[in-house]
């Protein structure tokens, strides 16, 4: 039996998936053997640890939770982001992407309990993109300066900040202010680059 | 007189006298007592951010019980560069050379991960000499970089020598990105490989060229 299982090629495990008859997915992405799933949100933390427990799937490793900032990407689109979290089964060599979409006012459950490292990754996309993550056992801000205001890796974030730092000399300390510049920052919108 | 004055008068301090003496020692304050010996907090110590023990600038806020450390809570932010935000406003191109500087001691790695991921995004399919080169210099890095991390442990643990021995061999390293690139430490090699080929081909021949009018003359 555990030969069997273990023989079997990628494809017939995603073919076998239970995950199918317990969760819904909206959408399945394939893209050069990448599989991505794309599910409600509600559905997070079932086919997550449907994923991580189950003998035929065994995705036990969460390798990486990534944001993405869609604001610019499609026009009227209902959702502005989306987080794809990277499954890697070591058991069957197969790797795996759920990604789910939300606005900026709906919070998303916390994956903490079935993965433990998805503490330090939710308190990343906390940090850049402002998504709050509930159920999080501490969810502050982990890469930004202390006192730092707005999330940065939000596509309207300018890439040179709200306020910048400096050393003043007669105050003998560092004090943060608004940025000035004597030139308006030219915004280059990403297809200019290729042209 | 009365008599805790005579011990006043005397210097004489006796704990809990006083209380015994005003009728105010009972069970509750012995409990309270009790109770704040054990509600004593660990100390905290701030570890960094520049500490020489931590290589770059790493914060630990620790919670000691004694000389054990009973918690630590890292601050992992103050090397953080924000390259995603500035690769948002860059081409393919101007990012890779943010790749070699992300990780310094192992460069083309770094570069090799993100030129795979592009090429995987865009499906260019690549030469066999030029995977072959890159996973030659990816192997070179490698030993760069073990290199390094036993030079320093050495020289952490307290010896100096092994250190300088290793970046002598590294500098014998250095040399082939240096001739492939131009660089030693920031190599930029996965944009240029194929033109490199190119470049040294002709670079062969016109010192050739040199070479024979040279004997000529």
């Amino acid at each position: 039996m555990g030969f069997y299982i273990i023989f079997k090629s990628k494809l017939n495990i995603i073919k076998n998936l239970k995950f199918f008859s317990i969760v819904p997915i909206i959408f399945t992405q394939k893209f050069n053997n990448e599989v991505t799933y794309i599910i409600n949100k509600k559905n997070l933390l079932l086919s997550l640890s449907c994923l991580k427990l189950h003998l035929n799937y065994q995705y036990k490793l969460l390798s990486c939770i990534s944001g993405i900032d869609l604001l610019y990407s499609f026009l009227n689109f209902d959702y502005r982001f989306s987080i794809v979290y990277d499954l890697l089964s070591l058991s069957f060599n197969s790797r795996l992407k759920l990604k789910i979409f939300l606005n900026e006012l709906s919070p998303v459950l916390s994956s903490t309990s079935v993965f433990v490292n998805a503490n330090w990754w939710e308190r990343e996309i906390w940090d850049m993109y402002g998504i709050w993550f509930e159920n999080h056992p501490d969810l502050r801000r982990i890469l930004t300066d202390y006192g730092f205001d707005g999330f940065p890796l939000r596509k309207d974030f300018p890439l040179v900040g709200y306020s910048e730092i400096l050393y003043d000399f007669n105050k003998k300390r560092i004090i943060s202010k608004p940025c000035e510049f004597s030139q308006d920052f030219r915004f280059f919108l990403f297809e200019n680059s290729w042209s | 007189m009365s008599f805790h004055k005579i011990l006043d008068f005397f210097y004489l301090k006796i704990p809990g006298l006083n209380m015994v003496l005003n009728n105010t020692l009972n069970f509750n304050t012995l409990i309270k007592k009790v109770e704040l010996e054990h509600n004593l907090k660990n100390f905290t110590l701030n570890f960094g951010p520049q500490h020489p023990a931590a290589h770059g600038v790493l914060r630990l806020v620790l919670e000691l019980k004694g000389e054990v450390v009973v918690k630590a809570d890292p601050h992992i932010g103050l090397l953080h560069r924000g390259t995603e935000k500035l690769l948002e406003y860059k081409t393919i191109a101007q990012a890779l050379p943010y790749f070699d500087r992300l990780d310094y001691v192992s460069m083309m790695a770094q570069e090799h991960t993100f030129a795979l991921a592009v090429e995987n995004l865009v499906n260019i399919p690549v030469d066999i000499n030029i995977q072959l080169i890159r996973i030659l210099f990816c192997e070179i890095t490698r030993i760069l970089n073990h290199l390094l991390a036993i030079g320093c442990h050495a020289m952490d643990v307290g010896a100096m020598t092994p250190f300088l021995w290793a970046f002598e061999e590294r500098e014998k390293l250095m040399g082939f990105y240096e001739r492939i690139s131009g660089l030693e430490c920031m190599q930029l090699l996965f944009d240029q490989v194929d033109f490199l080929m190119i470049f040294q081909l002709i670079y062969y021949q016109i010192f050739v060229f040199l070479f024979l009018n040279f004997l000529n003359v």
